[in-house]
């Protein structure tokens, strides 16, 4: 793909995310990257750990938020990044994927900033002809 | 730009008080009222602010008018600056995003027998010890490990766990908005998840506005008051600004999605998905009071802890005790939560829920609810700046409970978004910047934090102030400038 797989974009005092992806298993992988962009500057080198992560959710859009949330929860609870996705199952309503990744370092690691949580302000996540494009927002 | 800015028409009622007639959306019960003036409006008018407010007055229960103060800016749901007022007799909801993410979030000031020609010289020492000694920034943890019986001991009681554990005296907690403690707290609604994301951060600043501040007293403006407060002018006092951390964050998230989907089953359908909200007396509603409070006691633990750390760090750099520096806290207000409150409406005295969302509690002279050494002057209303103009004290005034519910402003308000703000500082040095034209010493743990905070991203406090001030809902008692900051 010639355009970038992410880019953040003004919202007043948060972040957004839009994010691209030839398949709907290449637009989770790149909105994961995204958000951990936020987090930290670069990840772990090491993929020390691998961890099964496994969401379902009503509609395409609340499968990508539950995504983040839990990619969230595991780093901010227990500082893990990922950085490869192996995805086992990747519809619209179920995903699970095994995510090899390291935990972060605050005293060697240069860190960006705390997400408080993944909204669904102004969500977007819709196919068209190349793919999937989505969008979302994060308080920060 | 997400959306569009929409046109709804404000009505000038006076210089500080615009209306948004109840007719200007459908679906809205009662008018919105915005506390600002001219001059404030004109970034007001960029975001979808004004809409907020208008959504926010179609929520059931809502009593009066639903509420912006002048540093009115687009939130999740509510605006920033929102406040609304709901009766649970007239089937009143409960809103989590009334309260906001991090639950209360807030303010606390610390006072200190130091001036400033004491702290100068020392100055560079002390950002630094304050920097290694308070946690903060992405991932980090506190120092102070808290078993899990303690955890629901903090839940339940907030600060007088930390008093009786040796983090503070009793004194500190008298002087906590509410005694740092909301009666109703449930531990057991609290999620596994809540409670893992609220591990280890008891103590720690966090990271984006948060921040500690050594300040100095620049301007006094009601001598009487700031006797009261023990303020006085060139004296050094310090400002914590935190909130709930990861446990609060994840209880408001939980709380969204639980009322999201029991919005049918009570029959309310709302303007904006993150407006969910359930009746008061619901089981999703009283669940939800039931871990907020225990947020927001976790909150005002976790900002007597870092007052703590702050107090440590100031004994080692001067070599005194802190009860030898005068470190006694001022006052701690919540500018991100719900209480019940008691109002007069139309000759009707009735218990109402107050959603604050970046608004503070100002009560008057004379309330019952305040410590009995500030009842004569009225409740310290601490409003906190950029890092590079100014912070506030005010004092509550009959204005504000006469009519926005005991409540003024929370601080200046983002002007300008993150990206702009990293963008408007490309080639340049914040910290070296306001080091230099300023005198004041930043030190920041992310990268692209402390440029993302600058004081040009933020509405100037001055007139944010001026307005609450004029409008005669607080009044002005002292005026702070910072010195030194640390930032996460």
């Amino acid at each position: 793909m010639a355009e970038a797989p992410y880019e953040y974009f003004e919202h007043t005092a948060d972040v957004g995310l839009r994010v691209r992806g030839s398949t709907l298993e290449e637009l989770f992988a790149n909105a994961a990257h995204g958000m951990y962009g936020l987090l930290v500057e670069s990840p772990p080198r090491a993929l020390a750990e691998r961890r099964t992560v496994t969401v379902e959710a009503g509609t395409v859009a609340e499968l990508f938020v539950a995504w983040l949330k839990e990619l969230l929860f595991h780093a901010a609870t227990d500082r893990f990044i990922g950085a490869q996705f192996a995805f086992q199952t990747c519809t619209e309503q179920r995903l699970q994927a095994t995510v090899a990744g390291g935990r972060f370092d605050p005293a060697r690691h240069r860190l960006g900033k705390e997400i408080k949580a993944v909204t669904y302000h102004a969500l977007q996540v819709e196919p068209h002809a190349g793919g999937w494009t989505a969008q979302v927002i994060f308080d920060v | 730009m997400v959306e569009r800015t929409t046109h709804i028409r404000l009505e000038k009622i006076d210089d500080y008080r615009w209306r948004i007639p109840k007719d200007s959306v459908p679906g809205m019960r009662v008018d919105g009222l915005i506390i600002a003036d001219e001059k404030l409006l004109q970034d007001v008018a960029k975001d979808q602010a004004v809409q907020q407010v208008a959504n926010v007055a179609c929520l059931p229960g809502i009593v009066k008018y639903s509420l912006a103060m002048p540093d009115i800016h687009w939130g999740y749901g509510f605006c920033i600056g929102g406040v609304a007022a709901m009766d649970s007799k007239a089937g009143g909801v409960i809103s989590p995003g009334g309260v906001g993410y991090d639950i209360n979030c807030g303010v606390r000031l610390v006072r200190t027998r130091l001036t400033v020609d004491e702290v100068r010289p020392k100055l560079k020492t002390l950002v630094a010890t304050l920097f290694n000694e308070v946690p903060c920034g992405v991932g980090v943890s506190g120092d102070i490990r808290v078993s899990p019986q303690d955890e629901r001991r903090v839940m339940v009681q907030g600060p007088r766990w930390a008093v009786e554990h040796g983090y503070g005296a009793p004194e500190d907690v008298t002087h906590t908005e509410a005694q740092g403690c909301l009666e109703g707290a449930d531990p057991d609604a609290v999620s596994e998840r809540a409670m893992q994301r609220g591990k280890n951060q008891l103590g720690t600043l966090g990271s984006g506005n948060h921040f500690l501040e050594v300040q100095m007293v620049e301007e006094i403006f009601d001598d009487e008051a700031a006797r009261v407060f023990g303020l006085e002018p060139g004296q050094v006092t310090v400002m914590i600004h935190s909130g709930s951390r990861g446990f609060g964050y994840q209880v408001c998230d939980d709380s969204l999605a639980l009322m999201g989907r029991a919005m049918a089953k009570h029959g309310i359908s709302v303007p904006d998905r993150q407006l969910a909200c359930a009746p008061i007396e619901s089981e999703e509603g009283q669940a939800y009071l039931g871990a907020m409070r225990c947020a927001a006691n976790y909150a005002w633990t976790n900002r007597q802890l870092l007052m703590h750390l702050g107090r440590q760090s100031f004994e080692r750099v001067f070599q005194r005790s802190w009860q030898e520096l005068g470190m006694e806290l001022v006052y701690d207000v919540a500018h991100n939560i719900a209480k019940f409150e008691p109002y007069d409406v139309d000759g009707q005295q009735r218990l109402l829920c107050i959603h604050r969302k970046g608004a503070t509690r100002a009560f008057p002279a004379g309330h019952p609810e305040l410590p009995e050494d500030y009842r004569a002057v009225g409740q310290p209303v601490i409003i906190p700046g950029d890092m590079g103009r100014n912070s506030y004290v005010l004092a509550g005034s009959d204005g504000a409970m006469l009519e926005t519910f005991g409540t003024v402003c929370h601080g200046a308000g983002r002007v300008m978004s993150r990206t702009q703000a990293v963008k408007e500082a490309a080639g340049r040095s914040i910290e070296r910047e306001l080091e230099e034209t300023r005198g004041v010493i930043v030190m920041g743990r992310g990268f692209r934090g402390v440029a993302e905070e600058q004081p040009k991203a933020y509405k100037d406090v001055n007139d944010v102030v001026h307005v609450v001030h004029q409008a005669g809902l607080a009044r002005k008692v002292a005026k702070l400038r910072p010195l030194g900051v640390i930032k996460g």
